[in-house]
């Protein structure tokens, strides 16, 4: 049989958390280079501006979804969930199965 | 020096190259116990996302240091324990990182002895190679190697 490396449990919850940033982040570099600041958006979430910028910045501990998505609609955003099978995934031509975080399944 | 070279998804490629200094690489390696388990999954699927091309045009996950020389740069932990790893660019859309460190100690003793100490180990492994200069954009390109497979 053949032996295919499979990403851990870890692996895989760190990934979407790294994900959720990214998202975050892209929202918010394009609405901050609009002019929108931090305190605009605390003030719509009704919350502490410290806490929205350790939000912004990524030194929350933990990121909920409900989070994510009220942070994205406090920046016009909406958050989009979806998924794909691997079989209906494109393959890009580049890229190879590598060594770290890995778990050997067969 | 070791490749980093995470599992990849179906859709994901390698985009970008990361070197790791073999004791870099250990820690990043680091299974951890208690909480430093998930840290450290944090950290590998941060770096990750370095060679998966996602977006590091801003300072909030990649800076460049302020030196006299240029070409340094950190990357940023931002999640707690926070900590920065440092190094430079060797071509573009290829990062070569030798050294990390904890951004507390960083507070206290300021970034300049682990500066000075990732030019040292940079000297030692590329005595003709200063890191690269150049925009951000382009560093951050696409690494193309015709002999990568």
């Amino acid at each position: 049989m053949t032996t295919i490396l499979k990403r851990t449990e870890g692996a895989i919850k760190a990934e979407a958390r790294q994900r959720a940033f990214s998202v975050l982040r892209k929202a918010w570099k394009r609405r901050s280079a609009e002019g929108f600041t931090a305190n605009e958006l605390a003030a719509r979430l009704g919350r502490d501006k410290a806490q929205v910028s350790r939000v912004l910045n990524g030194h929350s501990p933990t990121m909920t979804l409900e989070t994510l998505a009220l942070f994205l609609d406090g920046m016009g955003y909406q958050l989009r969930i979806d998924c794909d099978a691997d079989e209906d995934v494109v393959v890009p031509n580049r890229g190879a199965v590598g060594a770290l975080g890995r778990e050997k399944v067969s | 020096m070791v490749l980093f070279e995470p599992v990849l998804v179906r859709g994901e490629a390698y985009r970008r190259r990361l070197w790791l200094h073999p004791v870099l690489a250990d820690w990043v390696n680091t299974r951890g116990v208690g909480k430093e388990v998930r840290f450290f999954d944090d950290v590998r699927a941060f770096l990750k996302s370095f060679v998966t091309g996602d977006d590091f045009d801003d300072d909030v996950k990649l800076k460049e240091l302020k030196t006299q020389s240029g070409g340094w740069y950190e990357f940023r932990i931002t999640f707690n324990p926070q900590m920065r790893i440092f190094g430079g660019f060797l071509r573009y859309g290829e990062f070569v990182a030798v050294l990390q460190d904890d951004r507390r100690s960083l507070d206290r003793n300021s970034f300049a002895p682990s500066i000075q100490r990732t030019a040292q180990i940079w000297k030692g492994l590329f005595p003709n190679h200063p890191p690269l200069k150049d925009s951000r954009d382009l560093l951050l390109g696409e690494f193309f190697d015709d002999n990568h497979s």
